[in-house]
Order: structure tokens, then sequence, then C-alpha cells
């Protein structure tokens, strides 16, 4: 009976039980957000009203009307129809694009937990000199190098962001493989293999999948960016940075065709970043954006 | 702020207690705490932490205050600065007849570090890990207008009188190059740098080894004497407070249940929250075994009715689970509680 | 620290530069090989006759093994060789040289816009934890994060220049008000000009791209000072200020900011890299010279050497920042001071 920081006590109380309340309205409206967009992702293309890339001329820059209810672009597509299709390649490309970062991540995280000092030193400083490398930079490269396509830019955002990932694993793989109950484990004789699965990986994985929520947000505004200046996916595919883009010349004339996109883009970002900072806020009620 | 509602004890609170034969002549109070209590937002409504606390300090006086963990001393000596913006502070803070909850903001200001200085607990978070140890115990004097040159030559001196070797040097030194006895001592040089009326020591020694806390107590003590503060020493270890304190209040879930002179409250304990503290503290002039108290403190936010020890209380009857307790004078004591022990009993061992 | 293990430390420290940059070149080396198809042909370009594809393919070397070829691309490097663009046929290092000032000064002012704003919304926010105002800024850094650089920029790039006139719409400088080029930097050569219109005129130019640039980088900033200043607020060396009678300006700015430099002066580093990833866009939409554009034009002509060397460019640059980042760090913190005590005398 020998603690005394009554004040830290007073105040722990009400802060766990604030973090236990009910989920703020701004938070649900954002994992609300996320269901809708992952839900169109799905059936955007399917519940288009026209066909995203039927070109007609005649129809070409028409403001929003009840026809085209987001109006048209400069080859007369639907705007509304291609910003549905758009959703399928935006925000599936930015998902792969982090769960493929994340698993390569957690892969060498783990082989540098278990590898011994020198494996770590050696894949951590590589993971430094990566992260170096701006990802828009960085992605360009790689995308140059595969050739521009939506394909490219996920794989290029793959190897710009896994180490991002590798480090947070790696931090929190630290943590567990030091604590009382892995040491536990192992004096009982739980070899490697085990001590991985069993032990570590489980309780390690939080960061990651926090980390993960939270850059999906960040991916379809790299994602976006790269098919904006070309690197990313082309034309004619409905993606949302390609159609900015396209619009781009007439955003005196037809707005639409970019604000369209834009927001979407803003939109989607918005409801990842809340999301995550909502979960991450849940697990540690103090570290909030930090 | 004053509230009327509550216990009306204040006759009783203002009275200079009387000094046993022997103890020196207390001169007028530095510091008069009366019904003190401080209560914080929480989602389920506020929570009084303090309800209704008295407290006198005189200058030059060593007074203990005394309690479990969450009995809401440290909460107490951050509300007599007024330091947390968040608490609810109400009663009256008498600082040489000035109640500091009237005072603005900047004539509080004012008076912390000056008037009345606090040391923490903890040695090691207590200093600015990236500032230099000079600059922290400068900066006590420095907000209070004092010009830089003066300060410096103030600061070294505080610093040498409390035993840094090579003050003057080791004011360019960062906390970390300093062992937690002497980071401790830096932390008193902040708290007495500007010469404050009333040191407020939260826990002072808790964090320190055996040997260390002797050094530190010494420290404060010598202090008192050579510039003729008062002092508050904060703590839940009773085997410190008794060859330290002139006077000790005891505290139990934010009210006050005894106070008196320290050795009278220690051979004839009246409340038997009292003597259950002092028969779990080991003593070298009495055999047997150490009784700690049985059940845990009471929270704050779910504090028992009437006399809130009556849970853990041997000797408690119906009405303590009804009716507060009322502090009443017995010998040299003040004590709240309806079954006080007599002297003959000696308390429960 | 001692002179000498300040010296030890530098010394590991640049060992460790040539490591990061070494690195940085083998990433890059292995990025070329990757690429598929006829390295000799995307080098010489694809307007090349297949005898002229030979000689560039025995220029390169690429007929030996890849052990030689890559101690040949080192060699190349060192020699600040870093191949010759197919479309503006200059070697891509000149092209880089003229280009890059445009670049630096676009991201030095977004830099400047950066923390004039989100240090002060962070504090702001700290200081106010747990607050509508809190919770507003921190709503706010969310959203700034969210924005897509490129359509916030062709957003702001209608607006305010062309419906409100504001500000120049595209370019580093007014036709006309050119100034004689000595650094490249338009803002200070027009000041060492002695020009101050084409200075103001420079500055027009720069202002929306720089703002634009900065906006989803001032969301990290607010959250990183934010963070790390309500940690440092919550320790009991506050308390200890505040009972000592400082003022709350005295305890955020002495007692939470400074606290806070190590972490901030991280994230400036590694922004500093994100940025120039991000000048990419804004170049693009402004039709300023630069790395950007050159990097976009690159891309969209499939310029393999020239888009490399910029890759290599920028690894270099974020690596030197890197290494400024940690003396600063090392001046303005002692922890980091005694932790790098200890690695250097171990």
């Amino acid at each position: 009976m020998t603690g005394t920081t009554t004040l830290a006590s007073v105040h722990a109380a009400p802060r766990v039980r604030r973090a236990r309340r009910r989920t703020p309205w701004i938070d649900r409206i954002a994992y609300g957000t996320v269901l809708v967009l992952l839900l169109l992702a799905v059936v955007g293309p399917l519940i288009a009203p026209h066909d995203p890339y039927s070109v007609d001329l005649g129809q070409a820059l028409r403001a929003p009307s009840g026809e085209h209810l987001l109006g048209t672009d400069g080859l007369g597509r639907d705007v509304l129809s291609r910003a549905l299709a758009g959703t399928r390649a935006s925000i599936l490309g930015a998902l792969m694009a982090v769960a493929g970062a994340a698993l390569i991540g957690i892969l060498v995280a783990s082989i540098a937990t278990i590898g011994g000092r020198w494996v770590d030193d050696i894949v951590m400083r590589f993971c430094d000199i990566t992260l170096s490398l701006p990802v828009m930079v960085m992605a360009l490269g790689v995308a140059v190098a595969l050739g521009p396509s939506l394909r490219s830019a996920v794989i290029a955002m793959v190897v710009a962001w896994w180490p991002g990932f590798a480090r947070i694993a790696r931090a929190e793989m630290r943590t567990v493989i030091t604590s009382p109950y892995v040491e536990a484990a192992r004096v009982l004789g739980a070899g490697r293999w085990r001590l991985m699965t069993r032990h570590v990986l489980p309780n390690s994985l939080d960061g990651v999948y926090v980390q993960a929520t939270l850059e999906i947000g960040g991916a379809t505004l790299i994602m976006a960016g790269l098919s904006f200046v070309g690197a990313g996916a082309q034309p004619p595919s409905a993606e949302w940075g390609a159609m900015v883009e396209t619009g781009s010349r007439y955003l005196t004339s037809a707005w639409w065709i970019s604000v369209v996109p834009g927001l979407l883009i803003t939109l989607t970002a918005l409801a990842f970043a809340l999301t995550g900072d909502s979960l991450r806020t849940r697990n540690h009620p103090d570290a909030a954006l930090s | 702020m004053s509230r009327t509602k509550g216990l009306d004890i204040v006759s009783l609170n203002t009275e200079v207690p009387v000094p046993a034969p022997g103890e020196r002549v207390t001169p007028r109070p530095v510091l008069e705490v009366s019904d003190l209590r401080v209560s914080y937002p929480t989602v389920a409504g506020p929570v009084e932490i303090v309800s209704g606390f008295d407290l006198t300090v005189a200058k030059g006086e060593r007074v203990a205050l005394v309690g479990e963990s969450g009995s809401g001393k440290s909460v107490t000596a951050r509300a007599l600065l007024r330091l947390d913006h968040r608490a609810t502070v109400s009663g009256r803070i008498l600082l040489d007849g000035t109640d500091l909850l009237t005072l603005s903001g900047a004539e509080m200001r004012a008076r912390r570090g000056r008037r009345i200085g606090l040391m923490l607990q903890d040695p090691m978070t207590t200093l600015n890990p990236v500032r230099t140890i000079g600059s922290q115990v400068m900066e006590a004097l420095r907000v209070h207008g004092v010009g830089r040159a003066e300060a410096r030559r103030r600061s070294v001196e505080t610093l040498d009188m409390l035993g840094i070797p090579d003050a003057a040097r080791r004011m360019r030194s960062y906390p970390h190059e300093f062992s937690g006895g002497m980071r401790q001592r830096v932390c008193l040089a902040m708290a007495i740098v500007a010469h404050p009326d009333l040191l407020i020591a939260d826990e002072p020694t808790t964090a320190l080894d055996v040997r260390v806390q002797e050094q530190v107590l010494s420290l404060i003590d010598s202090l008192v004497d050579e510039i003729g503060m008062g002092v508050v020493l904060i703590t839940h270890d009773l085997g410190l407070v008794a060859g330290f304190a002139d006077r000790v209040s005891v505290m139990y879930a934010g009210r006050g249940v005894e106070r008196g002179p320290v050795r009278e409250l220690y051979r004839t304990p009246r409340h038997p929250y009292t003597a259950g503290l002092l028969a779990s503290v080991p003593r070298v002039d009495r055999d047997g075994a150490l009784a700690p108290i049985a059940g845990s403190p009471a929270q704050p936010a779910s504090r028992p009715g009437g006399c809130a020890f009556h849970p853990r209380c041997a000797r408690a009857e119906s009405d303590c689970a009804t009716v507060l307790p009322e502090p009443r004078r017995i010998g040299a004591a003040d004590v709240a509680c309806h079954h006080p022990l007599t002297a003959a009993e000696e308390g429960p061992r | 620290m001692s002179p000498s293990l300040l010296a030890r430390y530098l010394g590991r420290r640049l060992a460790l530069l040539v490591t990061t940059l070494w690195g940085v070149v083998t990433i890059v080396f292995l990025l070329i090989k990757a690429i598929p198809g006829d390295e000799a042909q995307a080098a010489a370009g694809v307007t090349a006759t297949p005898a002229q594809v030979e000689v560039v393919r025995q220029r390169l070397g690429l007929d030996e093994s890849i052990v030689q070829q890559y101690l040949a691309y080192l060699g190349r490097l060192l020699h600040g060789d870093l191949g010759t663009s197919i479309f503006t046929f200059q070697p891509v290092l000149g092209d880089l040289q003229q280009l890059i000032p445009y670049t630096i000064e676009l991201v030095g002012l977004a830099m400047v816009i950066n923390l004039t704003c989100g240090v002060p919304l962070g504090v702001w926010a700290a200081a106010r934890h747990r607050t509508r105002v809190d919770n507003s800024v921190r709503l706010a850094a969310i959203f700034c994060g969210a924005l897509p650089t490129f359509w916030l920029a062709m957003i702001a790039q209608t607006l305010i220049g062309r419906k409100l006139g504001a500000v120049p719409i595209s370019g580093v400088s007014t036709l006309g008000v050119e100034v004689p080029r000595r650094t490249g930097f338009v803002t200070v050569d027009s000041l060492l000009a002695g020009d101050l219109t084409a200075f103001s005129d420079a500055l027009a130019h720069l202002v929306l791209p720089a703002a634009v640039l900065a906006i989803p980088f001032m969301s990290f900033v607010i959250r990183v000072v934010r963070g790390s200043m309500i940690t440092a607020l919550e320790a009991d060396h506050v308390t200890a200020a505040r009972a000592k009678g400082a003022r709350e300006r005295t305890v955020l700015l002495q007692h939470g900011l400074r606290n806070a430099i190590a972490p901030v002066s991280t994230l400036i580093g590694l922004q500093v890299g994100w940025m120039m990833g991000g000048a990419v866009m804004v170049e693009t939409v402004f039709s300023r010279p630069g790395f950007g554009s050159y990097l976009t034009q690159a891309v969209a002509h499939k310029d393999t050497f020239a888009v490399i060397g910029m890759v290599l460019v920028v690894g270099v640059i974020v690596t030197f920042v890197g290494l400024a980042v940690d003396l600063v760090q090392l001046a303005a913190d002692p922890r980091v001071r005694l932790l790098e005590t200890r690695r250097a005398s171990a």
C-alpha cells in the first residue's frame, strides 16, 4: 500500500470510462462511410446508370441534369457511372496495396525477430534506407520500370510501403517476445516456430491493423496521384485520379468532371483516416493522433 | 467561493493548538485551511475527493499529513496551490490572512513558488530532462522578476547550501547526470530558492532509498530553522513522521480523522484508523506482530455514508454508518470519531 | 559531449551516411535491372536503330556480368554520370542541376508555411486538450491530411488564380521580369540583382503552390506536435514549473514544446523527402519547371535514366537531411546526447 499519486488515479478513472463510452457520432459516420465505400467497390460498376465507357460526343460536357445526375465528361461519358465504376479501381487498388505491404512487412518483421541480432540489424537498416525514399518518387520509379498501369501502381506502393509496416510489426514483436509469458513458454521448451505462431504473432498485430486502416486513406491518395501524373491507371479506364486529370482541362467550363472524383477521393481518405484514428484511440486512449 | 454548507468546524480549527509541555510555542499561523473541498468532474458527475478538510500550519512548524494512497493527500497539496484547473475547490485557504481562493490567476501565480513552494514525489520526472539544472532552479526566481545574474547567484547559493558539491559548475548539468538523491536536492532547491513561507512536500522521499530519505528529511528540517518557513510533509509513512513532525494530521477518504501533537498521537491514538495505521508500522520500542488494517481504502466515488472508515472498523456501531462524526477535542487532539479509543485502551494491540 | 566522443560520434554517423547512400544506389540499381525488356533499347530510346542500340549496349557494359555492371555503375556514379536523358538528350545530372533550385525553393517555402501554421496549431490543441478547440484542431488536421494534393492544386489554381486573379496561375516568373541566373533560385537571384519587383513577382508565383503543397503536411505536424506536447505536459516537471509560479506560456514553450523538438525534427526530416514527392504533382499542375515536372515528363516518355537518376538524387538529399536532423537533435536534446555518448564509448 505505498502508491500515492492520488491525482493520477483520479484522472485515470474517468478517462477509461470515457473511452468505453459510446462511439462519438463522427466516428460512427466514418465507420458507415467506410462500409458504404467498400460495398460500392463491389457493386459500384453494377449499379451504374450508364455504361461508364460509352462515348457519345453529342452528349459531351453536359451539366448535371435528370438524365446525367453528375453531368458528362469531354467524351460524353456519364460522370456518375464513371465515378461508381472508379470505386473499384481506386479503393480495391488501395486495399490491395496496403494488404500486400502489411503482409510483406509482417513476414520480414518475423524473420528479423527470430533471426537474431545480425539479421535484425541488416533487415532494419534496409527498411530505413527504403523509407528514406519518398513513396511517390519511389512508386514513380517502379511504375516506369514496369510500364504504367494500375497493376504497376499497386506493386509500386507495396514496394515502397512494406518497410513502414515491418518497422511497426517488429517494434511490437520485440515487446511481446521479451515479455514474461513468452519467456515462460520458452522455458517450457517451445520452439522458435511455435513461439512465433502461437505467442508472438497473435499478440503483436494490433498496431499493424490500425496502421493499415490509417494507411488505406493515404494509399487512395497516392494511387490517385500516380494515376494523375500518368504512372497509374491509364485512359480510358475509370479511376478517380485519372478522371480528375481528364477533367483538369475543363475545370472552368465543366467543373463536375474533376470535382466529383476529387471529392470522392477526399471522402475515402477522410473516412479511412477517421476510422483508423478512432481504432487507435480505442486501443490507447492517450495516444490519439500522436 | 466559501461554502456555508457542510460541517461548521471553523471555530475549532482556528484555535491555535495548545502547546504541550516541552514543545516550542508556535507563532501565528502562516496557513489556515478550513472546510477544504475539492471535486473533479467525471462522466458520472463531479466526485468530491476532499470533503471538508482543515489544516493549520504556523511559521517554523512541521506538520505531517498522513494517509493511505487515495485518501486525497496529493489532491489537497495541489488544491492549496490551485494547480489543477479541472478541480473545483471551495472552502477557505488563508495564506497570511489572504484567502487564496479569492485571488485572480495572476495574483495566485505571484504567490506560487515565492510564498508557497511545492516539492513532488519523483525527482526523475520533476526535473525536465532537456533543460539544465541551473535553468530550472533559476526559473523559480526568474518568473518572479529576479534578474539573471541575481537568480544565478542565489541558485548556486541554494544548491550549495543543500549540499550539491561544486554547485556553480553543476548548474550546467542535466538531470540525468545526477543520482536520485542529488536530484531530489535539486527539486528541493527549486521549491525553496525563492524563500517561501510555506513548503509543501508531497511524498518527497518515497522514491528514494532509506539512507537518502533521512538526508533529504534532515535537509528540510534544517531549512525550517534556517529560513523559518512552515512545512507540510505529505506521506503515507508514519515511521518517517515520528522523527520529523511537530504535529500530525491523519486523513482518510478525503476527511481529516485525527490531528494533534506528534507525541500525543503516537502515544495515545484516539481514532481507530490512526491506531490501525500505527499498528501496521514496525517499531523498535514494541514487540509483536504487525497488524495491517483489514479491508481496502474507501474510494471517493463510492464513499460509505456516516464515518467513511466504518466498514473497516472493529469498533463500529450502528450510528457510525449513518451519522458523520464531527471532530471534537480529546486531550490535545481533535478526533472525528463516535467511539474513540480511551487512553487506557492503548489501541487495538 | 566531449570533443573526442563527438568526433567518434561524427565518424560513426558519416559511416552510416555512406552505408545509406550505398544502400540507396543499390536499390536503384536493382530497380533498373528489374525493368523488363532490353535495357540498351530503353537507354538508346525507342527510335534508335539496332546499330545504335549495340553502341549503347557496349558503352554501358550491358554485355558483361551483372557484378561487373554493378561495379561499372558505381564507378559512373562516382564520376557524376547519371546517364543521358532520351528526351532532352542532355546528361541527367546537368538537367537536374538546372531544375533542382526551383523545387528546393518550392519545398522550402512550403516547409516554412507548414511549420508556422502547424506548430502553433498543435501547441494550441495540446494546451486545450480534451476541449472543443482540441477536437476541432484534431479534425481539421485529419481533414487536411485527406485532401489529394493534385486536386487541391487544381481547385486552388482555378479559384484563387483564375477566378480571383489574386496570384499568377503558372510558371515561376512573369515574362519580361527575369533576372540574370546566378544561384538558380529565382527569389535569391532577384534579391542579388537588387530587383524587388522581380522578387515579389517570384514570390507571387511561389506562394500558392507552396501553400497547397504545405496543407497535407500540416496534418502530420499538428498531430505530432499535439501528441508529444500532451505527453510532455502530463509530466511532473510541468506541475513543478506551475508550482514555481511560471506563466502558462512559459510552461507550454519551455516545458512542452522544448521537449517535443526531437520527435518534431524527425518528422520534418522525413517530410522534406515526402514534399519532394508532393512537388511532383504541384509542379505539374502549376506548370513550374523543377524536379517534379521533369519527373512526370520522364515518366510520360519512359525516360528510364532520368527517372532513376532522380530517385537517386532524392535519396541523397533525404539522407543528408537525415544527418542534419540528427545533428539538431544532438544539440537540442541531452537525452539523445546521452544515448549517443553511450554508443560512442561502447
